[in-house]
């Protein structure tokens, strides 16, 4: 008889992003991961009087604590969580009827994606505290599967990340087969969420377009699952809502309901104070010896609002970054001459200076005018 | 990276690792070979990781499915090894041994309803060849594909395709490519023939593997390792198949009516059980022969199993009965079995080769250069050791016979060597068919089994402990020149024994030649110059021992050392095992040790004694008396001073006493009778005369009493026996043998019968007046006449009552009373009683006086009156 030898297990990378998070190993670390501990906090004096090692042994454990500050329970992030739970829970309805469909909109560096995964968390554990990691037949749980897209995922690429994710043993399948697979795993792993971040990176344009988006038609109608799609400007895409553009997509539209993300904004006194309680909550969790209270939300809310523009990506990223100097120089504390050596990212750096001449001419602030 | 697999398929009890790996590529819809290659299993067309799976990919495995690797093991024949299987590890290389009972084929029985069950769930036990019927489903498994008829998994499953549970994976016959897909889960009716005993059996045998030992029926009391107990199960299954006869099968399972179904039995008649020997390849033959084998394993002893496995397999007919000879793998409980069996039907050596007589028969075992039966034959004499001989045989006829015989069979024992080869070894002293007749085992009823059990210890010991002797050696050696005439004068001499006149050195040869040779005495180089008289001769030869004295024995033993050391042999002059082994054997002559050998020395004293009264006075076999004799050399008893000693005995005490020069003085020089000398020597008259003989004095010619002579002095001076032997110096019976002859003894009777009667009571009173004197005279008189009716004194007393010594002093009273002798007294036995001449004018006086009537003034009256 011949011997057709087993492939060895070197399958080609599947060319989707976010490796750890596309499988369901890196899935399960993600939300099973016990909650950090914040470092004690010392004063300067007491840091100075550290010793070498142990110095340092505090300066790795600060600096992983900054380095994973959030996310933070934003209002935004909170209303977000509650409109999804309603949707989720909603959702438990029988297979033969069509499960409603989430798309999530918005500037990039919203948080969007974070604040979907943290929802997705808080869902798995749910989940799995209610109905254990195995299912009634014994196999493996997975109440939220997440799929990321690269701008030329097909549909096979999709189907085949999505046998990937649930570790999958084989390699080969036509998008039949393995649309066919992803389907069973879905059903026999009873997974209820399926998140797709980076939407937008598809070329909707294109002949695939029309594809994918029935793919994901026949996904909502066929698979018992809630379809939570992350995009940037998907309405201004007209992607899911522009009805005239397509019939086939109008009903992929008429099922979706779109969330927005927006930044954070200074026009309203309740939008500042938005920013201020922003700014307390991180305050409250920065670990430096020098810091007091009011450094962020009194001394720096301007100048931090005009550095992010509101976006809570830049916003997070810079505070990371200065406290990784202020600890590396021994600052210990956040100021505005600190943060003027950090760099972020070209989009906020670029805004940024429309926004200073607008606060340096006081059109804008974002101190409270009630305390 | 290994990541666990979404679809979790958990092994159901008992699976093979082969069909759960299937299974798992099944449920997630991938190939065999993807899963393989997952956990680093190298594909083979002959799975050896089924046989063991290796620590690296078992926990590759255990991590992609969350199994405990001992689990997964366990689905492995790993499982199984040492309880239905063994696995040989040669360094890497892994695989199966074939010389665990019934090796295993590289294939898979199944049940098509547990596989409809279970959704294609294949068990590992399928795959032993212990394995034919399933016990849930009461019915036997089934051995190929419904559609293409070919055994299942012999060899992996294609690595390409995804896996259907319960349909067959062999590639269709008509092309190759495609797969033929025979639906294994339908029941097949054609299976028929399972019977409740076979369904039982496969408990048994499946209970066994799981536990890893046997404690069933013969195992009750002595459970052993599952191993042990299934190479049992094996041999007696191999011999059922190959020797079973029909009707013996039909008469315990009705299931072999079917023509064909015999026929495929007798596909097994030539089957033997080797080491290579695998398990029989249809399910129905397994359960054919591993059903009987349980069922006969299933008594409660090694008998009652030979009963069942008799009635089974065993067909009485002459020769070498079929289906009896050993493999060397036949287990060692399947042999005993098997003997047992065949008991009844075989031969004393063929009981003998196969050591029936023990309770676990042992088959014969292989030759090899320390245990080869020409090595035995070298620690064994031709002749049985006398020590063992005696107890083992009873009775005296053919005693030498039996002794070679059982020799020959001391190297039947446990061996593969004929009777013939025996005698050949043992130097040619017996027939081959006479020691095969004297080996029945009716000759020896109803001590046979005590006999053969003797022989198979005797035969275990000489094998592990080469005996002192040399007996091949022996055999060899020229013994023209043992004990030299010249040696035999000079022992003589030395220790007073008398020399003989050629017989009792011919018979000292002999004797000494079987001590040493071991061959039977008849065997001797020596020239027989007694042709004629052969049979006395070998009497003589065999009653040697008889002759010993200590002295003598010693001497004579001097002699064999000496013989020995001039053939430069430092051995022992005899040897014989130990008696021990022996011991609790009701052997055929027990009585051998109760013998009272302080009453043989002191019979053996007696002037009559040989050894066939000492045998039969000691109430033992004459054989036995002479070994005792050999061993314990009579001692001359001191007190023994009679003139009537044993020749031997007494000629060496006769020596001290007088020697030549002495008793050539006495007789030929002062002429003093042959009678005389022996008064004063304090020996018996033919011990003088043998002595003169042999001392080479001359004997003066012997007197013959003539009649005339002897009638004087029987009849007319009345002398005794004794009296006229003493005088012609001859004994009383030859004296009496000389009355008879000349015909005296008629004379004696009729002498005195004519003596004068007193004519009236006057003179009777007259003749009787001397005894009237003093009281009681007349009771005195009526007792004299009244005695004279008895042929003795004594005879009298006892018959009138009285003492004898007083009626003896009565008569001599009245002699003296009357001054003459009143009766001669007897001579038992040849003269009586008789009264004298004046004796009988006493007795008619008294007649006359009685008549008369007289009581006499006196007082003095006739008996009774006072």
């Amino acid at each position: 008889m011949t011997t057709r030898r087993a492939r060895p297990d070197t399958a080609p990378n599947s060319n989707l992003d976010n490796l750890t998070l596309s499988r369901k190993e890196g899935w399960r670390e993600c939300t099973e991961a016990p909650k950090r501990i914040a470092p004690e906090l010392l004063t300067k004096r007491e840091i100075r009087r550290l010793s070498e090692s142990a110095a340092d042994i505090y300066k790795r454990r600060r600096e992983d604590w900054h380095n994973n500050l959030g996310p933070l329970r934003t209002p935004q992030l909170a209303m977000l969580h509650e409109d999804l739970w309603d949707i989720m829970d909603s959702n438990a309805r029988d297979g033969d009827h069509a499960k409603g469909a989430v798309a999530l909109d918005g500037y990039p560096g919203l948080g969007k994606s974070t604040a979907v995964e943290s929802f997705a968390k808080e869902f798995h554990r749910r989940e799995i505290h209610r109905h254990g990691k195995f299912t009634r037949a014994g196999d493996e749980r997975w109440p939220v599967i997440r799929i990321g897209m690269r701008g030329n995922t097909s549909m096979r690429d999709f189907n085949r990340a999505m046998c990937e994710f649930y570790a999958h043993p084989g390699h080969r399948g036509s998008t039949e087969e393995l649309g066919r697979r992803a389907l069973d795993y879905v059903v026999n792993c009873e997974t209820r969420m399926l998140i797709i971040d980076d939407l937008h990176f598809l070329h909707w344009q294109g002949n695939g377009g029309i594809e994918i988006s029935n793919h994901f038609k026949y996904i909502t109608n066929d698979f018992p699952v809630t379809l939570i799609s992350i995009g940037i400007g998907l309405v201004e895409r007209g992607v899911l809502l522009d009805a005239s553009y397509d019939e086939a997509l109008a009903q992929t539209s008429r099922r979706t309901t779109v969330f927005a993300m927006n930044p954070y904004e200074a026009k309203s006194e309740r939008q500042r104070r938005d920013w201020h309680t922003l700014l307390a909550s991180i305050e409250q969790r920065l670990i430096l010896g020098d810091k007091h209270v009011g450094m962020l939300a009194e001394d720096l809310s301007d100048y931090l609002y005009e550095r992010s523009t509101g976006h809570i990506g830049s916003l997070m990223e810079l505070i990371t970054r200065g406290c990784v100097r202020a600890i590396r120089t021994g600052v210990e504390t956040l100021n505005r001459q600190l943060l003027e050596a950090v760099k972020i990212d070209s989009a906020a750096e670029k805004a940024r200076k429309e926004l200073a001449a607008a606060f340096r001419t006081r059109k804008l602030t974002t101190r409270l005018s009630l305390r | 990276m290994i990541r666990t697999l979404p679809f979790r398929v958990a092994p159901s009890p008992g699976e093979a690792l082969d069909s759960w790996i299937e299974t798992i590529a099944s449920r997630h819809g991938v190939t065999l070979g993807e899963i393989l290659a997952g956990v680093g299993i190298r594909y083979d067309p002959r799975p050896l990781w089924m046989v063991f799976l290796g620590s690296q990919q078992s926990n590759a495995l255990s991590v992609m499915t969350e199994i405990d690797p001992a689990a997964i093991a366990a689905m492995t024949m790993q499982g199984l090894d040492g309880r239905a299987l063994a696995i040989h590890h040669d360094g890497d290389e892994v695989r199966l041994a074939i010389e665990f009972p019934f090796g295993t084929r590289w294939r898979s029985r199944y049940c098509p309803q547990c596989l409809d069950e279970s959704d294609g769930r294949w068990q590992v036990i399928w795959r032993s060849g212990w394995s034919f019927a399933c016990t849930k489903h009461r019915r036997l498994l089934a051995d190929v594909c419904p559609r293409c008829s070919r055994v299942q998994r012999y060899t992996a499953h294609p690595v390409g395709l995804v896996p259907r549970p319960g349909f067959c994976a062999l590639p269709a016959r008509e092309t190759r490519r495609e797969r033929c897909g025979g639906y294994l889960r339908q029941s097949q009716d054609a299976i028929a023939g399972c019977s409740n005993g076979m369904i039982e059996a496969q408990a048994i045998i499946l209970r066994v593997i799981a536990d890893g030992y046997a404690n069933f029926g013969i195992y009750r009391q002595d459970p052993q390792p599952a191993a042990t107990a299934l190479a049992d199960i094996k041999t007696l299954c191999v011999r059922i198949l190959s020797h079973a006869k029909r009707q013996g099968l039909n008469k315990h399972q009705r299931v072999i009516e079917a023509p064909e179904q015999l026929r495929e039995l007798l596909r097994w008649r030539h089957f033997r059980n080797t080491e290579q020997c695998k398990a029989p390849e249809a399910a129905f033959d397994a359960g054919i022969g591993l059903w009987a084998a349980v069922k006969i394993l299933s008594s409660d002893s090694i008998t009652d199993a030979a009963e069942i496995l008799r009635s089974l397999i065993v067909q009485p007919v002459r020769g070498t009965p079929r289906g009896l000879s050993m493999q060397p793998s036949d287990s060692q409980l399947g042999a005993a079995i098997t003997i047992s069996a065949f008991r009844p039907f075989i031969g004393a050596r063929m009981q003998l080769r196969y050591r029936t007589a023990l309770p676990v028969p042992v088959a014969p075992r292989a030759w090899d250069n320390a245990t080869s039966p020409p090595k035995v034959a070298s620690r064994i004499p031709s002749l049985l050791w006398p020590a063992w001989s005696l107890r083992l045989i009873s009775g005296d006829g053919l005693y030498d016979h039996r002794r070679m015989a059982l020799s020959c069979a001391v190297l039947l024992v446990g061996s593969h060597c004929s009777l013939s080869e025996a005698v050949r070894w043992l130097g040619d002293t017996t027939r081959t068919d006479s020691a095969a007749q004297l080996l029945a085992p009716r000759q020896w009823e109803p001590h046979w089994r005590a006999t053969s059990l003797a022989l198979i210890h005797l035969s275990d010991y000489l094998h592990s402990t080469p005996p002192p002797i040399d007996y091949a050696g022996r055999r060899q050696l020229d013994f023209t020149h043992l004990l030299p005439s010249q040696t035999w004068l000079q022992i003589c001499r030395e220790t007073g024994t008398p020399q003989g006149f050629g017989q009792k050195e011919f018979a000292a040869r002999c004797f000494l030649f079987e001590m040493l040779s071991g061959y039977p005495a008849r065997k001797a180089p020596y020239r027989n110059p007694y042709q004629d008289i052969g049979n006395v001769l070998w009497s003589r030869v065999r009653n040697f021992p008889f002759m010993l004295t200590p002295s003598l024995a010693v001497a004579l033993h001097e002699e064999a050392a000496r013989f020995l050391a001039e053939h430069h042999i430092k051995e022992p002059l005899t040897w014989h095992p130990p008696l021990c082994l022996l011991d609790d054997l009701d052997l055929p002559n027990g009585s051998v040790d109760e013998m009272d050998t302080e009453l043989l020395q002191r019979l053996a004293n007696s002037p009559s004694a040989n050894t066939h009264t000492l045998a039969r006075d000691l109430g033992v076999d004459i054989n036995s008396v002479r070994y005792q004799l050999e061993q314990r050399p009579i001692r001359l008893s001191p007190q023994s001073t009679t003139d009537n000693r044993r020749r031997s005995l007494v000629s060496s005490k006769f020596r001290e006493v007088l020697d030549p020069g002495r008793l050539n003085e006495l007789y030929v020089v002062q002429g003093t009778s042959l009678r005389a000398i022996a008064r004063y020597s304090g020996f018996s008259d033919t011990t003088v005369r043998r002595m003169c003989l042999e001392y080479g004095i001359p004997l003066r010619k012997r007197t013959r009493p003539e009649r005339g002579w002897l009638y004087e002095q029987l009849i007319v001076r009345r002398s005794s026996l004794s009296e006229i032997a003493r005088q012609v110096g001859l004994t009383a019976d030859t004296v009496g043998h000389w009355i008879r002859r000349y015909g005296l003894d008629a004379s004696v009777a009729q002498a005195s019968q004519t003596t004068e009667k007193p004519k009236g009571p006057d003179d009777a009173m007259k003749l009787l007046e001397p005894a009237l004197q003093g009281g009681n005279s007349w009771a005195r008189l009526h007792e004299f006449v009244d005695c004279l009716a008895y042929q003795s004194m004594s005879e009298a007393a006892i018959a009138m009552g009285k003492g004898a010594s007083s009626l003896r002093s009565h008569v001599r009273e009245l002699e003296g009373k009357f001054g003459f002798r009143l009766m001669e007294r007897a001579r038992l036995p040849l003269l009586r009683m008789v009264p004298t001449e004046m004796g009988v004018r006493v007795t008619e006086a008294v007649r006359v006086c009685d008549l008369a009537g007289y009581p006499l003034p006196n007082g003095t009256g006739p008996a009774g009156v006072d």
